[in-house]
């Protein structure tokens, strides 16, 4: 069951009708009970048995998280349970990323990567003493299971999210309105721009050797896109079905490609997750307050994991590590004040990063990179149909004036016109796909 | 709580409005395009093989009668069926005189055809015959949708025919060469498709023969060329459909068999790819059918 079918939304109703009637402060638990049963039906829609991960998680760090409390009251750091939590939690995702990567038969459990690291934030934070331990394992459970973040994030801190779980949320007319248009935007942004998008990279990268580089640049700069409309896309339907409800889910991304800098681009960028790392990861190797030889090294770590979590293969380590290059030449080498033509050259690096994490065997994307380079003034291949090809141009042209004046602050009220023509335009134009690129990771 | 509500339906309504506008409007584009709100005496029937044939303008002038050319990529038999069957029910079809049927010898060969080619017809749901066909080939969800929602019934290819029909831009043509060497390489690896004879898509042509000469109109079985490799790999069961396409003409004096493939098969400059023709091979038959219908069929 995907956000962008008929059969969510259908699901979706039946849950916030249920949602609403049980969203009082005397049946609190019994709302809860409720979401964390639509939850795992949600995800058993994919596979019935990947539920099962979804307690194993959830009992790992519901029993660590109340020893490592217990250790706490008792003096003890905590340390050896945070670690147990740790091991048992990331052995799951090590097991089947290389499990897959061995067998690509086996199936691997979508949304894996998001709700383990999701459930490591609780954890961790009880081990720094951020949170409580819950006592209700409804609520832990829920957290981890909550389906709007489910399957692709955004990766959310037990902080933010199971004190929302606890209180009457605010549905009102403000959050259904907004939470509606964030979702119809993100529909939109997965079906009008990625899986139009996508027709064209797929063509063209099912056989890359077979193409000018003119058209390799192209399918660049749409994957760039791509990427970018499908997993924001989905970001913003989690957050928008969220709202509807009335939890507030953290922000995933914030006009990423408008930025002039790379460290601005990771700011915006999969924000959850930069944010877990930068957390629990950066902080504790020491973040920036060590040397600078260190802090090169906590940074390059830090880039490297970021390519590991997306999967076990040398292309995404390599992703990892080019943006660990511009993100160190940048911050030694870089302009003090970023003018124009830096902002594109950004841009540039970052798509041709892009190729990498597009193409999993590296010495192949490493051929498209020179193809690009050496004959970039070449014909174009216009996909099966340059009407096509032309109309996705149109639209995403559309979709980047309006993501600029967002950015910009010159759009800032939403009309009902605009969600008229999103709709229509998803109605007329949209291209139904079964998958999201992040599902995979 | 009043106002929000009525704000919703005003909503949903304007949306209803614009919605089905604008599915009026393709939709009113793409009969022109195929030319099924016109009274026509002469209809085309076929897929990709037949659109590439004809020029629906230059076949017009040649033989002085009105065409509707309605050629349809990836069509089957079954859907041909419905074609026809859509057009006959239609009030324009009561100046058709003749229907140019394209046949070939993968007709009644099933696989390698898109077992998804009713969503070819979604445009037309709100026909009776079409929502029946629909509604028979389509899940419960992919239906519904497609009715309520106007806009959804547009694929990228139906647009553009839609805004050729407002154009009066019947042009179908490709520009290219088949490579015969690739072709005959194909075949050695056994990698095209094979003449076979499934009972029902017979059914469904048969069905559709008789739909047609039942109302005393015409059909012009067409058989345009086919690059010689692939008529010649399988010659017993080459022989045997070309002899049920002859038996049928013989069976009625209201159906036709014509054959361009003695004549035009091994001219390799006529062809795109295998079963196309190229915009060389489209005047060149477009011509030799013109001259022939012009000839053979008494008006």
């Amino acid at each position: 069951m995907l956000f962008n079918t008929f059969e969510y939304l259908f699901f979706f109703c039946i849950v916030f009708l249920l949602f609403v009637s049980t969203n009082n402060k005397n049946t609190l638990k019994l709302r809860n009970l409720f979401l964390l049963t639509a939850s795992y039906y949600f995800y058993a829609q994919l596979h019935s048995w990947f539920v099962i991960l979804l307690i194993y998680t959830t009992v790992v760090n519901y029993f660590c998280g109340s020893w490592i409390a217990r250790d706490q009251q008792q003096g003890k750091s905590g340390k050896r349970f945070v670690t147990t939590a740790i091991v048992l939690s990331i052995a799951q995702l090590v097991f089947f990323k290389y499990a897959y990567l061995a067998n690509p038969t086996i199936l691997l459990p979508v949304g894996l990567s998001f709700f383990t690291f999701q459930a490591l934030s609780y954890s961790i934070d009880i081990y720094r003493k951020k949170i409580e331990p819950e006592k209700n394992v409804v609520d832990i459970a829920l957290f981890i299971a909550f389906f709007p973040t489910l399957l692709s994030g955004p990766i959310e801190r037990a902080r933010n999210l199971i004190p929302q779980l606890k209180e009457k949320t605010s549905v009102s007319w403000d959050n259904f309105k907004g939470g509606a248009g964030l979702f119809i935007w993100g529909v939109f942004k997965k079906v009008v721009i990625a899986d139009r998008l996508a027709e064209y990279v797929n063509a063209v990268y099912f056989s890359p050797e077979s193409h000018s580089g003119s058209t390799l640049a192209l399918a660049a700069l749409f994957y760039s896109f791509q990427i970018y409309c499908d997993f924001s896309g989905y970001a913003d339907m989690a957050i928008g079905s969220g709202r509807v409800m009335g939890f507030k889910i953290m922000q995933n991304f914030n006009f990423p490609y408008c930025v002039n800098t790379f460290k601005e681009f990771w700011r915006r960028w999969h924000i959850s997750l930069t944010s877990w790392f930068t957390e629990y990861v950066y902080i504790s190797l020491g973040g920036n307050r060590v040397s600078q030889a260190r802090w090169i090294l906590n940074i390059s770590l830090v880039f490297l994991l970021s390519g590991i979590w997306h999967g076990a293969t040398w292309s995404f380590v390599l992703w990892g590590a080019m943006h660990a290059v511009f993100y160190l030449v940048e911050r030694f080498w870089g302009p003090k004040r970023p003018n124009i033509l830096y902002h594109l050259l950004v841009f540039v690096m970052i798509t041709f990063a892009w190729i990498f994490f597009r193409i999993e065997n590296s010495v192949e994307a490493w051929h498209v990179v020179t193809r690009i380079c050496s004959d970039i003034i070449s014909p174009v291949y216009w996909g099966s149909s340059t009407f096509s090809t032309l109309l996705t141009m149109l639209l995403l042209g559309i979709f980047m004036l309006r993501e600029y004046l967002m950015y910009r602050n010159i759009l800032p009220q939403k009309s009902a016109w605009e969600y008229l023509f999103l709709l229509l335009a998803i109605g007329l134009f949209g291209v139904s796909s079964d998958q999201f690129v992040y599902f995979q990771f | 709580m009043k106002r929000r509500i009525l704000s919703i339906l005003l909503f949903v309504l304007v949306f209803i409005g614009l919605d089905r506008g604008i599915g009026w409007l393709l939709n009113n584009g793409l009969n022109r395009y195929f030319g099924l709100n016109q009274h026509s005496e002469v209809l085309l029937i076929g897929h990709s093989h037949l659109m590439l044939a004809v020029d629906k303008s230059n076949f017009e002038r040649g033989i002085g009668l009105s065409v509707s050319k309605y050629c349809r990529e990836g069509v089957n038999v079954a859907d041909r069926y419905e074609m026809v069957k859509q057009y006959l029910s239609s009030p324009y079809s009561d100046s058709l005189q003749v229907v140019l049927y394209g046949v070939d010898q993968f007709m009644f060969t099933g696989a390698g055809l898109s077992k998804n080619s009713y969503k070819l017809f979604y445009p037309f749901i709100d026909e009776e015959n079409m929502n029946e066909y629909i509604k028979e080939s389509a899940d419960f969800s992919d239906y519904w949708v497609h009715k309520l929602i106007c806009t959804s019934r547009y694929s990228d290819a139906l647009i553009n025919s839609a805004i050729r029909g407002y154009r009066y831009d019947w042009r179908n043509y490709k520009v290219g060469y088949l490579d015969v060497e690739v072709l005959k390489e194909q075949i050695r690896k056994g990698q095209q498709r094979h003449i076979h004879f499934e009972q029902d898509l017979i059914d469904y042509f048969e069905k559709t023969l008789e739909l047609i000469t039942r109302k005393g109109i015409k059909v012009i079985l067409v058989n345009t060329p086919i690059a010689a490799p692939l008529n010649e790999y399988e010659p017993e069961q080459y022989q045997k459909i070309i002899s049920y396409f002859r038996e049928k003409a013989a069976s009625s004096p209201l159906i036709y068999y014509w054959d361009f493939n003695p004549q035009f098969s091994t001219q390799y400059e006529l062809f795109f790819d295998p079963i196309h023709l190229n915009s060389g091979g489209q005047k060149v038959i477009n011509a030799e059918i013109t001259k022939k219908f012009n000839k053979e069929i008494e008006q």
